[in-house]
């Protein structure tokens, strides 16, 4: 038998990036018109939701998982997306999916699809705006899916944030009976951020590709 | 060193006639192109109507419009048979963000220059471990009665604007892999492809 082993390609840890899809998250908090806080960190984690959606086409049954319609939590059964040409989407009406944030934290795991704590939206509390998400751009090598959300403190006490997630709006589209929201991504803001009453916090997430 | 958010690597074994391995091949996927970016972001974005580019079923590159409500039609198998799923193409040159397309598709048949897609088999991805996997596999097979040169493959799932007439499905680009040097596939051998995607958390 003759084995020609052409590459094995090994990246040197620590020296080197691994090749893939990396992703950042910045928040900026304003404060009567003047930027108070601004970082930009790594994200950490996207949810396997990513690998369901280019598998569960017609691949047989789907593990199960847990969604959150929009706050309650519920198990999703391995029958229900059995044939899941999906409804995808998160620019929708629903303050609920795009991009949220909450006061508690879930493990980081493939499967954390959900915020352990979501901060739902209110007029007297955190105001969630409107999601903004232009098409994705290039620059060379590098293509960048960018999205970002305003967030208002309208209550009269600080609200302290701990966790950040992407969520999107999913059906069994072929019947569109089965919606749930779940986190295409899902992060610990740490440090936290407390976002004093009246002050702004826009929440801008990067997903980048490199060819 | 920060791990990236979803990573792909792909392993690439050229079997002779006898089903002798001849080469072995395994990376990290260098290219994951806009197309990517630009599906997803087409599905998320559900308003109003858009187009991406794709090929379809005969291997000729189309442009499909989507609108809303359409959503992911993540198929493999069936509608673009045999083009979703892993592509292979006798391209050589560097995957391009922008170019949504392997640079020389090599078509299903036993024509000359051509190989016989096989069945996209996909496992069961794992998602309560750390990390998410998924994993895909496509036999190519040679029975054009010459050699045929593999130098460029690529993981292109299908979509489709179902709600849309006419409704139209597509093999949509998301990676675009370079072999380097390129893979002679001997007649009566095979190319088998994996791609393995991966989300770190």
């Amino acid at each position: 038998m003759s084995i020609k082993l052409v590459r094995i390609a090994k990246r040197r840890r620590n020296k080197e990036p691994e090749l893939g899809i990396y992703g950042y998250i910045t928040f900026k908090v304003i404060d009567h018109g003047k930027v108070v806080m601004r970082s930009r960190r790594q994200m950490h984690s996207l949810t396997a939701l990513w690998i369901l959606e280019m598998w569960l086409g017609y691949n047989g049954t789907a593990p199960s998982f847990v969604a959150y319609s929009p706050n309650s939590f519920v198990i999703i059964s391995p029958a229900t997306f059995s044939w899941f040409s999906q409804g995808f989407w998160i620019v929708a009406s629903s303050p609920y999916v795009g991009i949220v944030v909450g006061t508690g934290q879930n493990p980081k795991a493939p499967n954390t699809f959900t915020l352990a704590s979501p901060v739902t939206s209110s007029s007297t509390g955190l105001t969630y705006g409107a999601l903004s998400m232009p098409s994705p751009t290039v620059s060379g090598n590098t293509s960048t899916l960018s999205m970002s959300r305003t967030f208002v403190n309208n209550g009269s006490s600080p609200i302290t944030l701990t966790e950040a997630a992407i969520v999107a709006y999913v059906s069994n589209g072929d019947s569109w009976t089965v919606n749930y929201d779940m986190a295409l991504a899902y992060d610990y803001i740490s440090p936290s951020i407390t976002l004093q009453p009246e002050q702004t916090l826009t929440v801008t997430y990067q997903i980048q590709v490199t060819t | 060193m920060p791990k990236p958010l979803l990573s792909a690597r792909y392993r690439v074994v050229v079997r002779d006639a006898q089903g002798r391995i001849k080469r072995i091949e395994e990376a990290p996927s260098k290219s994951f192109i806009l197309n990517f970016l630009y599906a997803w972001w087409l599905f998320l974005n559900l308003i109003g109507t858009d187009s991406i580019s794709v090929v379809n079923s005969s291997g000729q590159q189309i442009t499909v419009t989507l609108g809303q409500p359409d959503g992911w039609d993540y198929t493999v198998n069936v509608r673009v048979s045999p083009y979703a799923g892993i592509q292979v193409g006798s391209g050589t040159s560097s995957p391009s963000a922008s170019s949504p397309y392997l640079e020389s598709l090599i078509l299903s048949g036993t024509g000359s220059g051509q190989l016989v897609y096989g069945t996209n088999i996909m496992t069961s991805p794992l998602i309560s471990t750390n990390p998410g996997t998924m994993q895909i596999t496509n036999t190519f097979t040679n029975n054009s009665g010459g050699s045929v040169t593999v130098g460029e493959i690529g993981f292109a799932p299908s979509l489709g604007n179902w709600q849309i007439s006419p409704i139209t499905y597509g093999a949509c680009l998301f990676i675009h892999d370079v072999l380097s040097p390129a893979a002679s596939v001997p007649n009566g051998g095979t190319i088998t492809v994996t791609y393995t995607l991966q989300v770190n958390t």
